[in-house]
C-alpha cells in the first residue's frame, strides 16, 4: 500500500516535471525555435531602421545599420582619429586647396562589381547634389570639384582652405556606392555597398536583415546574418535578452541596464554627443540675455549630481568638446564644479540677487533622460533662487521650436566630433546654418573658430581649440552638462564585440564577432 | 481602456420616488460597493488635498531626502526612488495631479457631452440628428489619435492631458444621456406638461433635467475611474505631464524598469491608481443603486 | 426590409466621410511635418535648394485642399497611398499589421468573454457567496490595474524566471507557425483580457441577477425545470443582449489598449503602426489606418445592432 502510493506520487511528479520541462526548457515553450536564432544574430533597438539610402539618413540606428553595408572613404576610429577606409592614403597639395585620395584596390561591391574612382566621384557628386538633400553636404561645401585621377585616385579641389573636409568625408552620408546603381536609381530601394554585410530584407517599422557579404575585402565574416529588430520598450529588450531570444540589445536607460542579471555582458562607450542646456542670448525680455544670469546658471550646475541622479552615474561631465584630442579640460573655465557662492555673486552682478525665472524645454521622446536631467538641474538652480520651469514637449513640437529658436532654454543632445570646428561652426560660425537655434552671435567666437580651422600643427590646434572652449564657457553661451554612455548588452555567448563611440561604426565590430 | 458603459436607466416611475438628499446618502451607504467606493473616494480626496497643499511628510520633489532606492521603513513609508525622493510624498502629490486631470477631463466631456445629449434628445429634427452623427464620428475615431494629436499640438501639461483624455468620453455622455431624455420626452408627465402648454424651457429644466442627473452622476463617477487609467496609459506612451506635475501614471511608467530591484517604486503608485479607480468604479455602482432602487437587492 | 438597410448603409457612409474629414483636419493642425519629423534638428543644416528638393519628395509643398482631394480621389480608386517615410505602399504596411492586431483583438475578446461570462454567471448564481467574491475581486483588478503594469510585470517575470519571451523572436504568422504564433499572441491578449473580462463580468452578473428576479424565471424554477436548462435557456440567453452590447463596446476600445500592449510585447500590429506614423507625421499611413479602424468600428457596431434582432425577437418590431 505504502509502496503503491509512493510510486503513484513518483509517477505524478515525473509527469509534472516532464510537463514543466516540456513547457519551459524543452520543445513546447522553447525560447529558440529550431534554427532561427542560432544562425541569425539578432540585435534589438527601441527605434527602427527608417531609411535605407545612406545619403539621407539621420536616425542613429540607420547610421549603425547601414554602417555595416556601406563604407566611406575615410573613417573615424573608436579612438577618434581619422583612419583609412576605402581610401588608403590622402595628401593635401596646392597650399591646402587640393585633396588627393588614393583608393583601395580589389574592393568589390556586394553585387560583385569592382570599386573604382568612377564610383567614388559619382557617390560624392550624388551626396552634394541639392536634390539628394544630404544633411552632411554642407560639411564638404567648400569642395568645388570632384575628379577621377586614374582608376584608383580622385582629386577634390576646394574654394578655400578647409581642413575639416576630411572629417566631412568620414560620415556615412558620404558612403561609397556603385555608379551604376546611382545611374539607374536603384540605390534608394536596394542598398549596395562594400561593407561586411549585404542587404537582405527590410520590413519598415519591424526589422532589417543583412547577410554576410561574400565579396568583403576585409576578410571572412563569421556571422552568417544579422537582423535588427524593433522592440519599443527597453524593459522588453531586457526581457528578450534574459529569455535568450536576442543576442544584443541597444540600451540607453541606466536603470534598465542595472536591472540586468550578471550573465548579460555589457559593453559601454561614451557617445559621440553631448548634453547641454542651450540658452538663447537674444530673446526679448529674457533673463538669459544677461551674461551674468547665464553664468549664475553655469555655476549653480552640479554636473556630477545630474549624472548620478538622471543617469545612475553612467556618464562623464563635459565641456563644449566632450571627446578626442581637443576635449575641453577643465570642463568649464569658470565653474568646472558647482560653486554656489560664485553663482550668487553673478546673480548680484546681474542686479537680481534673489534669482530669476526662466523656462526650459525638454523632450523625453527625443532623449529619454532629458526630463530627469531637467528635474535634477531644477533642484540645483533652486538653491540660488533661480526658478526653472520645465516644458516637456513631443518630439515634433520640440524640433519645430528648436529650429525656429522659439525657446529661452532647451535641454539638447547634440552630435559631437573630435574636430571642434565641425561641431561649432554650424552654431557660432560666421555663416552658421544653425544660427537661430544657437541663439548667440558674437564676432570673437567667429574669429576663434576660423582661426582653429586654419591651424596646421597639433600644438597650434590644441591652443586654438582651448581658446574656443574657454570663450564658450566663460561667457556661459550654453551650459554644457555631460557625455553619456551608450550600452550594448550581449548574450553570454557573444565573443569579440566592443562598443564604439562612433555612430556609423557602432556595429563595426560585428565584422569580427562570433558566437561561442 | 476599460469601460462599463451600460447606461444607468432612469425611468419615469422614479420621478415620484426620487430619494431625498439624506436618504440618498443612506442608500449609498447600505450598498456594499457604494460604501467601499465612498470610503475610498474620501481617502483619495484626503490624499489629494495633502498633496495639493504640500502637507506631505517630505517635499515631494526634493531630491535626496533619503538614501537612493531605500526600501520602505518608518522614515519613508513607501521607500525612496532613484533620486532619493520620498515615494509616499510623491504619491500624494501625484494623486492630486491625477485627480486634477481626471476631474478636468470629466468636466470637459461631461459638460459638452451631457448638453449635446440633452439637446439631441429634446430637440427633434435635424439638430438632434446632426449631434448624433457628430457623436458617431467622434466615437469611430480611435481615442488614442485624439490624445496624441492634442498632446503633440499643445504640449503635455495638466490641462492638455485632461483635454486629450476627455474628448474621447464626449460621445459616451451624448449616448448615455440622450437615451433617458428621449424616453422622458414621451413619458406621461412630460406629455401632460406639453398639453398644458408649458414652455420648452420649463419642461427641460423642471421635468427632464432633474430626471437625468442620476444618469449623469453615475456616468461621471465611472468616467473618473477610466480617466485615471487612461492618464496612466498616456504617461506610459511618454505623453504625460512632466515634473513637477508628475501624475501617478508618470510615476508608474518611470518605475517599470526599477521594478525588479526596487518593487516599492512601482507597487505603491500602482496601488494608488488601483484605489482611485476602485473608488470611482464602486461609487458609480452605489450611485446607480441609489437612483435605481431595484439594484438594492445586490 | 430593404429600405432600412439602405438607410443604414447611407448613415455608415456619411459617418465614414465625417471621420475622413476630421482626421485630415486634425493631422494638418499638428506641429511639424514629415520633413522635420524625419530629419529632426538636422533639417536646420539643409540649404534652401536641398529643402525645396526634400519638400517635393515628401509632397509637403502641396496646398491643403489639394492634398485632401488627391487623397480622396485615390482612396475612391482603392489606392491607400504611399508611406512618406518608408516609401512602401500603405496597403502593404496595413496588410501586414492588420492581421496581427485582429488576431490580438479576437483572442483577447475570446479570453475576456470566457473570463467575464464565466465569473459573471457563477457570481450571479451564488450572489454574495465566496464564488461571487472571487469574481468581483477579479473584476476590481481588471478594472483598476493599468494594462501596461500587467504587461511589464508579466514579461519581466516570465523572462527572468522562465527565460521565456516568445514575442521577441520576431512575429510569425498564424499559418506559418501556428504554435509559436499562438504563444506570441496569448500573453498580450491575456493582458488585455483582464479589463475586457471585468467589464463583461459585471454586465453579465447584473443582467443575470435582473432576469433571475423576473416572474418568468421564478415560474420556470417553480415548474421544476432542470438547473442546466434553466441557466442556459432562461438566464444565459436572456442576458446575451447585454453581454453582446458590452462586448461590442469593449471591442471598440481594443485599439487603444493594443497600442500599449503591442509596444511591450513586440507585436508589429496596427497600434504601433499608428503611433510611429503619427510621430513621423506620415499622414497617408495615419489617415488610412484611422479610416480602416473607423470602418471596422462602425461595421462591428452595426453587426451588434443587427444581432439584437436575432437574439431578442422583441426588438424586431421596433
Amino acid at each position: 500500500m505504502k509502496h503503491w502510493r509512493r510510486s503513484k506520487i513518483a509517477t505524478v511528479l515525473a509527469t509534472v516535471s516532464g510537463l514543466a520541462a516540456a513547457l519551459t526548457g524543452g520543445g513546447v515553450f522553447s525560447a529558440a525555435p529550431s534554427g532561427a536564432s542560432t544562425k541569425t544574430f539578432v540585435i534589438a533597438d527601441t527605434s527602427s531602421v527608417q531609411k535605407i539610402d545612406p545619403d539621407i539618413v539621420t536616425n542613429f540606428l540607420d547610421f549603425e545599420a547601414l554602417g555595416l553595408i556601406y563604407q566611406p572613404l575615410v573613417q573615424m576610429s573608436p579612438q577618434l582619429v581619422i583612419k583609412p577606409d576605402l581610401a588608403t592614403k590622402w595628401t593635401w597639395t596646392h597650399n591646402g586647396l587640393v585633396l588627393n585620395l588614393q583608393l583601395r584596390h580589389g574592393v568589390r561591391f556586394d553585387n560583385g562589381t569592382l570599386f573604382t574612382s568612377r564610383d567614388a566621384v559619382a557617390s560624392l557628386k550624388r551626396a552634394v547634389a541639392a536634390k539628394t538633400a544630404d544633411p552632411s553636404a554642407s560639411f564638404i561645401g567648400s569642395v568645388k570639384s570632384f575628379v577621377e585621377n586614374g582608376p584608383y585616385a580622385i582629386r577634390l579641389t576646394l574654394s578655400h582652405r578647409d581642413a575639416s573636409v576630411l572629417e566631412g568625408l568620414t560620415t556615412l552620408n558620404m558612403a561609397m556606392m556603385p555608379a551604376s546603381a546611382i545611374a539607374n536609381g536603384s540605390i534608394a530601394k536596394h542598398p549596395d555597398g562594400t561593407g561586411p554585410f549585404e542587404f537582405s530584407a527590410w520590413s519598415p517599422g519591424n526589422s532589417f536583415t543583412m547577410v554576410a557579404n561574400p565579396h568583403y575585402w576585409g576578410g571572412k565574416v563569421k556571422l552568417p546574418s544579422v537582423k535588427i529588430i524593433t522592440i519599443a520598450s527597453e524593459q522588453s529588450i531586457a526581457a528578450a535578452l534574459e529569455a535568450g531570444t536576442i543576442q544584443m540589445g541597444d540600451l540607453t536607460q541606466p536603470t534598465v541596464v542595472s536591472s540586468l542579471p550578471k550573465s548579460i555582458k555589457i559593453s559601454k562607450a561614451l557617445s559621440l554627443s553631448y548634453r547641454v542646456l542651450q540658452m538663447q542670448d537674444n530673446q526679448p525680455n529674457s533673463p538669459l540675455d544677461n551674461v551674468n544670469n547665464r553664468l549664475a546658471i553655469e555655476c549653480a550646475t552640479n554636473r556630477k549630481q545630474i549624472i548620478a541622479d538622471a543617469l545612475s552615474g553612467q556618464g562623464q561631465p563635459s565641456g563644449p568638446v566632450p571627446l578626442g584630442p581637443f576635449a575641453s579640460r577643465p570642463v568649464s573655465a569658470i565653474c568646472p564644479t558647482q560653486n554656489l557662492a560664485k553663482a550668487k555673486a553673478y546673480l548680484a552682478a546681474a542686479g537680481n540677487p534673489n534669482g530669476f525665472s526662466f523656462t526650459a524645454m525638454t523632450s523625453d521622446a527625443l532623449d529619454s533622460t532629458s526630463a530627469a536631467q531637467a528635474t535634477t538641474l531644477q533642484a540645483q538652480l533652486a538653491q540660488v533662487g533661480i526658478t526653472m520651469t520645465i516644458n516637456n514637449l513631443d518630439s515634433n513640437s520640440y524640433i519645430q521650436d528648436w529650429l525656429a529658436g522659439k525657446f529661452q532654454a532647451a535641454f539638447a543632445e547634440n552630435g559631437a566630433d573630435p574636430n571642434p570646428y565641425v561641431m561649432y561652426d554650424r552654431y557660432f560660425g560666421a555663416g552658421a546654418d544653425l544660427k537661430v537655434p544657437a541663439g548667440y552671435v558674437n564676432p570673437t567666437i567667429q574669429k576663434l573658430l576660423a582661426a582653429g580651422d586654419l591651424a596646421t600643427t597639433l600644438g597650434a590646434q590644441k591652443a586654438a581649440w582651448a581658446r574656443v572652449s574657454n570663450f564658450l564657457t566663460s561667457h556661459a553661451v550654453w551650459d554644457w552638462l555631460f557625455d553619456a554612455y551608450n550600452f550594448e548588452a550581449m548574450a553570454p555567448n557573444v565573443k569579440g564585440f566592443t562598443a564604439s563611440p562612433v555612430t556609423s561604426g557602432a556595429f563595426a565590430a560585428l565584422a569580427t564577432t562570433h558566437l561561442s | 481602456m476599460t469601460s462599463d458603459a451600460l447606461p444607468a436607466t432612469t425611468r419615469s416611475s422614479d420621478v415620484d420616488g426620487r430619494p431625498s438628499r439624506t436618504a440618498w446618502l443612506s442608500v449609498l451607504w447600505r450598498h456594499r460597493n457604494g460604501r467601499i467606493g465612498l470610503i475610498f473616494a474620501i481617502l483619495v480626496l484626503l490624499g489629494s488635498i495633502a498633496g495639493w497643499t504640500q502637507l506631505t511628510p517630505y517635499p515631494a520633489d526634493q531630491l535626496g531626502v533619503g538614501h537612493i532606492l531605500a526600501s520602505p521603513s518608518t522614515a519613508h513609508l513607501f521607500g525612496t526612488d532613484q533620486f532619493g525622493r520620498d515615494v509616499f510624498s510623491q504619491v500624494l502629490q501625484a494623486l492630486a495631479v491625477t485627480l486634477e486631470i481626471a476631474v478636468l477631463a470629466v468636466t470637459i466631456s461631461g459638460v459638452i457631452g451631457s448638453t449635446a445629449g440633452i439637446v439631441a434628445g429634446f430637440v427633434r429634427g435635424w439638430p438632434g440628428a446632426v449631434i448624433m452623427r457628430l457623436a458617431d464620428i467622434l466615437f469611430a475615431i480611435p481615442a488614442i489619435l485624439f490624445a496624441l494629436a492634442i498632446v503633440s499640438a499643445l504640449g503635455s501639461g495638466v490641462v492638455d492631458s485632461a483635454m486629450a483624455i476627455g474628448i474621447a468620453y464626449v460621445p459616451i455622455y451624448v449616448r448615455v444621456v440622450r437615451g433617458p431624455v428621449l424616453s422622458l420626452y414621451d413619458a406621461d408627465f412630460v406629455r401632460a406638461g406639453r398639453v398644458l402648454g408649458y414652455s420648452r424651457r420649463r419642461l427641460l429644466f423642471r421635468h427632464v433635467l432633474p430626471n437625468v442627473t442620476g444618469t449623469i452622476a453615475v456616468q461621471t463617477s465611472l468616467t473618473l475611474a477610466w480617466a485615471i487609467l487612461d492618464e496612466a496609459g498616456l504617461s506610459f506612451l511618454g505623453l504625460g505631464p512632466p515634473a513637477p506635475t508628475a501624475s501617478l501614471g508618470e510615476l508608474v511608467s518611470n518605475s517599470t524598469s526599477l521594478a525588479s530591484h526596487a518593487w516599492w517604486t512601482l507597487a505603491f503608485p500602482s496601488l494608488a491608481i488601483v484605489i482611485a479607480a476602485i473608488a470611482f468604479n464602486f461609487l458609480g455602482d452605489g450611485l446607480r443603486a441609489t437612483f435605481d432602487p431595484r439594484e438594492l437587492s445586490r | 426590409m430593404l429600405l432600412p438597410l439602405v438607410r443604414r448603409l447611407a448613415s455608415m457612409l456619411t459617418t465614414l466621410f465625417g471621420v475622413l474629414v476630421v482626421v485630415f483636419v486634425i493631422l494638418r493642425l499638428l506641429p511639424g511635418n514629415a520633413v522635420t519629423a524625419s530629419l529632426g534638428v538636422n533639417a536646420g543644416l539643409l540649404s534652401r535648394a536641398q529643402l525645396q528638393a526634400i519638400d517635393k519628395f515628401y509632397g509637403v509643398g502641396e496646398s491643403i485642399p489639394q492634398q485632401f482631394f488627391s487623397w480622396l480621389w485615390s482612396m475612391l480608386h482603392g489606392n491607400l497611398g504611399v508611406s512618406l517615410s518608408s516609401r512602401e505602399p500603405v496597403s502593404t504596411l496595413v496588410g501586414s499589421a492588420l492581421p496581427v492586431t485582429l488576431e490580438l483583438a479576437v483572442m483577447s475578446m475570446i479570453l475576456g468573454i470566457l473570463i467575464g461570462v464565466g465569473f459573471g454567471m457563477i457570481g450571479a448564481l451564488h450572489p454574495d457567496r465566496w464564488q461571487d467574491d472571487v469574481g468581483q475581486g477579479l473584476a476590481v483588478f481588471g478594472l483598476s490595474v493599468p494594462s501596461f503594469v500587467i504587461g511589464t510585470v508579466l514579461i519581466t517575470y516570465l523572462a527572468s524566471i522562465f527565460h521565456y519571451f516568445p514575442s521577441s523572436l520576431g512575429f510569425v504568422g498564424l499559418f506559418t507557425n501556428p504554435w509559436l504564433n499562438l504563444q506570441q499572441v496569448f500573453f498580450p491578449a491575456l493582458t488585455l483580457s483582464f479589463g475586457i473580462g471585468a467589464a463583461i463580468m459585471r454586465t453579465t452578473r447584473a443582467a443575470v441577477l435582473e432576469i433571475k428576479n423576473l416572474n418568468f424565471s421564478r415560474t420556470a424554477r417553480g415548474k421544476g425545470m432542470s438547473q442546466i436548462a434553466y441557466v442556459w435557456r432562461h438566464l444565459f440567453l436572456n442576458a446575451l443582449v447585454a453581454i453582446t452590447t458590452m462586448s461590442g463596446i469593449q471591442f471598440g476600445y481594443l485599439l487603444g489598449g493594443a497600442v500599449i500592449v503591442e509596444d511591450i510585447f513586440v507585436l508589429p500590429g496596427i497600434g504601433r503602426l499608428l503611433i510611429t506614423s503619427i510621430t513621423d507625421r506620415d499622414f497617408p499611413v495615419v489617415q488610412s489606418v484611422t479610416l480602416i479602424f473607423a470602418a471596422g468600428f462602425i461595421v462591428v457596431n452595426t453587426l451588434i445592432d443587427i444581432s439584437y434582432t436575432i437574439i431578442d425577437p422583441r426588438t424586431r418590431s421596433r
